[in-house]
């Protein structure tokens, strides 16, 4: 292995029964990097995270951490992600403080209320939430929570599912901007999304999912949002000409 | 009742493990309570048949050999035919629905030997045989499946009937038809439940068939019916509450097995303490005391309290004075007994008067109470009942000490006449039409509190339908 | 670093308001039946007291009298009290609390104070032990039910798990989380309760009691982690909250209702209690076995005869009638035994019927243990109940022996008086040391030891089960 990605994945393919998800995906992330997955429901975006977090076992192939085989030490792998499910859970019954208070501490963190309260406030809660329960928050509320905690971990790769589903247009605006201050700073992201716009608008890269194949990758940057459409579209027709694949 | 909600009821319900695992239990519980309290109710039938055999057959004998001496055919010991050998049996047999609750009917003295020997502790004889450990907890009945288990049943399979619509979100699709809320939420109920109710109402149809034995049975299981089906109307109704009144099933679950827990466990103990503590019984070891020192003081003053008896009966002329002193010396000290120990015995009777009157106020707390005494009661499994056995022996001994007494202190025999003019002892019963009687005030306060719960449902139903926040 | 794990769960229970309002009432139950208990105790050994002064009074005036006919007057033998049978009155009140040491006669103990409760008693009574036995493992449960399902219900198991945390941590946080809460909770009321009860309670505090309290402790300790272990590991099985707490409410009903319920009336019926006429005619054929049997009276009255080497009865040195009578007592004693331990033995059969339920509920076992270390069970009713027996046994020799070699001819005009009647001692009778009997509790405590582990192995099962679940989800 010559480079150490953030995030590498090769030849990784995952089945469910006669489903295939994930089919030989090639994938790496670097530092600095972010990668959008689009692609519609069941396209095996979740999946590649799951298999990035070690949550499931991939049939055959290999997904990497910062260096580290998934599959033999998800353990260690996890403690180097920090991962934004689609909508963060969070502990209703406590403080936003003290949701992440309890994330810091559960990564072996002790930082003290001032330097959660600045991480909360980076990361876009406003004061006043600080000390409310977070069954009162907002799904944007609880995405910033989602944020800080990823912030708290101090990772540097960054698995995003769908994390802007669901939101209205500012914060998912500014949560955007967040994610791209934190690729600023050298963090690689993965982000799955199903929304064209976002993907151009924070994506480095968007690579393209079809029934668990990577079908494209594309430069985000030399493209704009209705090119990546049209793509999106024509392989979406291809897929559609033929059969469901089925595995043998 | 909606035809196309039963439709998908009917569809759904039973196609899920759990309702079939519930009339299983359902069966499986009836079927060993009827079995066991079936068993119970014959041994002890049998045991106090044969005690009452054997002790009529003394009685056939004693009478031979009175009427023998009294034609000259025989020359008697003074031992023969005296009257303190006369001895009637009381039993309390089981009542003929007794397999349906053992109640309190393991715990106290369910016969006794009446006779002049005997004072009031000793007439029931030597009974404590049971085992302690066993005897402590109490039967696993007929009643205890209708009392306890099945209202349990009943909130298991009912108390998702409208959270579980409305987490998934299909509650709203189900009220965008022409259907209204509470007509959804009693449709399924009654089905959930009917099934449960017709489950159980065969069961204790078979069991009442099975174990037949006579007797005013049926008219008894009627009442036990009615018992039972209001009984479970209340649980209905207040299933029917708190599905309208929580909105997770989480919190309906809870509150109804708060409530349960509340009405089966919490108010029995808290009412049983508290009227225990309100009403004390005199210790039974001062009145052992009391006859302790009665019959002391009869031996010691022997002669003096002889005296006395025949000073009172100035009729009697004495008899045949080569009998030992002791028959009279125990005859005496019993009479001295019993009329020493009448103060704690009415003491006895206060405490039980104040007990039975708070419970007869404090049952309407619960309907788990209500319900237990009631089936209780129509079982003859009720307390009652021993107090009644318990206080008629009394007075049967009572009866025979003052037949018998005359002829025991001046040491003479009865006369045949005389002896076919004792009355043995015949248990008096309440009868089924009494308890039907008894049963009525507090059924009827069940029903009511039923309807009251049901149309309070519907109120909150209604208004949730209206302020269109049934989703 | 399952601390952080823990202390979250502290907190977010804490801030249950249906969990404090609960536990509010729990301790206000605690209060009542520590207090009823204490009450009931009091009550209890003034009664018994007072009786036992009666009873010596009683036997001390009887005046000059015949030592048989004493002997059938005889004296009562009173029931020892437990000093820590408030925390658990146990069967005592279904066990007799007095023997009569009649002559010719080994008696049942007599009086049962269940027999005075009022009709609710007969179902459930409120006592410290009720409330640890029955009440406290619901309690734990309406506490834990949530304790995964609902971290699997909020998807805040997938954050854990995508922070790092492994199966084994996440284990060690909810148990301990749970069993700092139960314990704590436990201890705070138990300690006070136990001070209270050595303090205040009316029989002699031994140091025995001392160790039983502490027994007490542990066992009950160890009950209530089996069912926070339970609690913990039926949650993990379920992914809703509303399951979880169903399951667990079934758990509850069958381990701490329904089963024991349906163990002693299942005993009953395999092994049915002894018919009380039966066993009057029993005791009847034991007691007077020497006067059936004619034949047997004639050969004894000439071997005393030839024994003394007499020609007539008037001749012999010794009261013949009060000979007899000790004779026929000792020809009754193994009778009795035989009696006694037939019914001792039936009763441990039913035990045992009982016992195997065990494999469904650790709440029999959790009983039997208590009522024995409380002392109020029938084991210890039974070392009662010999120890009258062996005194009645002597007594009843004295007085014989006394009419026997005293009467000089009178026969049964000689009396005696208070000098012999001051012989007859009370009975000397005190709760066994826990250690003497302890071996009796050996299948209960190791029930209890396997219950303890195979609910922390399930519950770490099926944690373990559902993480692995989880990420698959």
């Amino acid at each position: 292995m010559s480079t150490t990605y953030a995030l590498e994945a090769r030849g990784l393919s995952k089945r469910f029964g006669d489903t295939v998800a994930l089919n030989n995906l090639d994938l790496a992330v670097s530092g600095g990097e972010v990668i959008c997955l689009l692609g519609a429901n069941g396209a095996g975006k979740t999946t590649t995270i799951n298999l990035f977090l070690g949550f499931l076992k991939a049939d055959s192939g290999s997904a990497y951490v910062e260096g580290i085989d998934v599959s033999k030490s998800p353990l260690e792998a996890r403690r180097k992600l920090a991962y934004l499910p689609e909508s963060v859970a969070l502990y209703a019954k406590l403080s936003g403080v003290e949701n992440l208070a309890f994330f810091d501490r559960l990564a072996g963190g002790s930082r003290d209320d001032d330097q959660l309260a600045a991480l909360l406030r980076e990361a876009g809660l406003p004061d006043e939430a600080h000390h409310r329960l977070a069954g009162t928050y907002s799904k944007g509320m609880r995405q910033k929570v989602g944020i800080a905690i990823a912030m708290a971990r101090r990772a540097t790769t960054l698995l995003l599912d769908e994390p802007l589903s669901g939101l209205d247009p500012s914060a998912a605006s500014s949560l955007g901007a967040l994610i791209g201050q934190l690729r600023n700073d050298g963090s690689a992201v993965l982000m799955a999304t199903h929304d064209i716009f976002r993907a151009k608008e924070i994506g480095d890269r968007i690579g393209i999912m079809m029934r668990g194949r990577l079908v494209n990758l594309l430069d985000a940057t030399e493209l704009d949002a209705k090119e990546i459409e049209s793509i999106y579209l024509d392989h979406l027709h291809e897929v559609d000409g033929h059969a469901p694949e089925r595995a043998a | 009742m909606n035809r196309a909600i039963l439709f998908q009821e009917g569809l759904t319900f039973v196609r899920r493990g759990p309702a079939l695992v519930v009339l299983a239990l359902l069966a499986v519980a009836f079927a060993y309570a009827g079995w066991s309290g079936d068993r119970w109710r014959d041994a002890q039938t049998e045991n106090l048949q044969a005690f009452e055999a054997r002790m009529a057959g003394e009685l056939v004998g004693f009478r031979e050999q009175l009427a023998g001496i009294e034609s000259g055919d025989v020359e008697p010991s003074p031992y023969d035919a005296n009257p303190m050998s006369i001895l009637f049996p009381a039993v309390l047999l089981p009542a003929s629905l007794a397999d349906f609750a053992v109640g309190h009917a393991d715990l106290h003295p369910a016969s006794a030997e009446i006779s002049t020997w005997r004072n009031l502790s000793s007439v029931f004889g030597r009974y404590q045989f049971d085992n302690p450990t066993t005897l402590a907890s109490s039967s696993f009945d007929v009643a205890m499946v209708v009392v306890v288990l099945l209202p349990l049943l009943m909130i298991a399979v009912s108390f998702d009937v409208l959270a579980g619509e409305r987490s998934r979100g299909s509650l709203a699709l189900l009220l965008s038809s022409p259907l209204r809320l509470r007509e959804l939420v009693w449709t399924r109920l009654l089905y959930r439940n009917g099934l449960i109710w017709l489950a159980a109402g065969a069961a204790i149809l078979l069991l009442a068939i099975a174990n037949d034995s006579g007797g005013d049975r049926f008219a008894r299981l009627g009442i036990w019916f009615g018992i039972s089906i209001v009984y479970l109307l209340v649980w209905f109704a207040l299933i029917g509450y708190c599905v309208a009144r929580f909105r997770s099933a989480p919190a309906t679950a809870g509150s109804l097995v708060g409530l349960w827990l509340l009405f089966t466990l919490a108010m029995p103990a808290s009412i049983a303490t508290l009227t225990e503590a309100l009403y004390p019984t005199p210790s039974r070891l001062a009145f052992l005391s009391e006859i302790r020192t009665a019959q002391g003081d009869t031996n010691r003053n022997l002669a003096e309290v002889t005296e006395g008896f025949l000073f009172d009966h100035p009729e009697l002329t004495v008899g045949d004075e080569s009998l030992p002193s002791f028959y009279r010396a125990a005859f005496l000290s019993n009479q001295a007994a019993l009329e020493n120990t009448r103060p704690i015995v009415e003491a006895y009777e206060r405490a039980r008067e104040g007990r039975d009157r708070t419970v007869r106020w404090a049952q309407f707390l619960s309907p788990s109470i209500i319900a237990q005494r009631l089936l209780n009661l129509s079982a003859g499994a009720d307390l009652q009942r021993q107090h009644r056995f318990q206080s008629q022996v009394q007075g049967s001994l009572v009866e025979l000490g003052t037949a018998l007494g005359p002829a025991i202190v001046s040491r003479n025999r009865l006369s045949v006449s005389e002896f076919d003019a004792l009355t043995p002892f015949a248990f008096e019963d309440v009868s089924a039409r009494q308890i039907a009687f008894s049963a009525v005030g507090p059924g009827l306060f069940l029903l009511a509190l039923a309807v009251a719960l049901g149309f309070a449902a519907n109120r909150r139903l209604d208004e949730d339908e209206d302020g269109s926040v049934a989703v | 670093m399952s601390e952080a794990i823990i202390r979250k769960d502290l907190t977010v229970l804490g801030r249950d308001s249906l969990l404090r309002a609960l536990l509010a009432v729990t301790i206000v139950l605690v209060v009542v039946s520590v207090f009823t208990g204490l009450q009931r105790e009091r009550v209890f050994v003034k009664e018994k007291t007072a009786a036992l002064e009666t009873d010596r009074s009683v036997w001390m005036n009887q005046g000059d009298r015949n030592p048989h006919s004493a002997a059938h007057f005889s004296r009562y033998a009173f029931r020892p009290a437990s000093p820590i049978a408030l925390l658990d009155p146990g069967t005592g009140d279904f066990a007799g609390l007095a023997i009569w040491m009649e002559a010719h006669y080994q008696d049942p103990a007599a009086f049962r104070r269940a027999e005075d409760g009022g009709e609710l008693s007969r179902y459930v009574q409120l006592t410290p032990a009720f409330l640890v036995l029955t009440v406290a493992p619901l309690l734990v449960f309406v506490m834990l039910f949530g304790s995964i399902a609902g971290e699997r219900e909020d998807r805040t198991l997938r954050q854990l798990l995508a922070s790092g945390v492994d199966a084994g941590r996440f284990f060690r946080g909810k148990l301990f989380a749970g069993l700092r809460l139960t314990l704590g909770g436990f201890t705070a009321v138990f300690l006070p309760v136990a001070v209270l009860a050595a303090l205040l309670t009316p029989a002699d505090l031994t140091g025995d009691a001392i160790v039983r309290l502490f027994v007490m402790y542990l066992l009950f300790a160890a009950y209530l982690v089996v069912f926070v272990a339970l609690a913990i590991g039926v949650s993990a099985i379920f992914r809703t909250r509303q399951s979880a707490f169903l399951a667990l409410t079934a758990v509850w009903t069958m381990m701490a209702i329904v089963v024991p319920r349906f163990g002693s009336d299942i005993a009953t019926s395999v092994h049915p209690q002894p018919d009380a006429r039966d066993a009057t005619v029993q005791l009847r054929a034991a007691s007077d076995v020497y006067y059936r049997d004619t034949e047997m009276r004639e050969q004894i009255e000439k071997d005393v005869l030839a024994e003394y080497g007499v020609a007539t009865i008037e001749e012999l040195p010794i009261d013949y009638g009060a000979y007899v009578l000790q004779f026929s007592e000792e020809m009754s004693e193994p009778l009795f035994d035989e009696f006694y331990n037939g019914l001792d033995a039936r009763y441990a059969k039913q035990e045992a019927v009982v016992r195997t339920l065990s494999l469904f509920t650790p709440s029999i076992a959790a009983a039997n243990l208590s009522r024995g270390v409380a002392g109020t069970d029938r084991i210890h009713q039974r070392e009662f109940s010999k120890a009258a027996e062996a005194h009645r046994r002597e007594m009843v020799q004295l007085l014989n022996e006394d009419y026997m070699y005293n009467a000089d001819g009178a026969g049964y005009a000689y009396t005696a008086g208070t000098d012999l009647w001051a012989q007859f001692e009370d009975l000397d009778h005190q709760v066994p040391a826990l250690g003497s009997i302890g071996r009796a509790y050996a299948i209960d405590a190791l029930f209890m030891l396997v219950w303890l582990v195979a609910a922390i192995g399930f519950a770490y099962w099926s944690v373990r089960r559902a993480v692995t679940g989880e990420e698959a989800a």
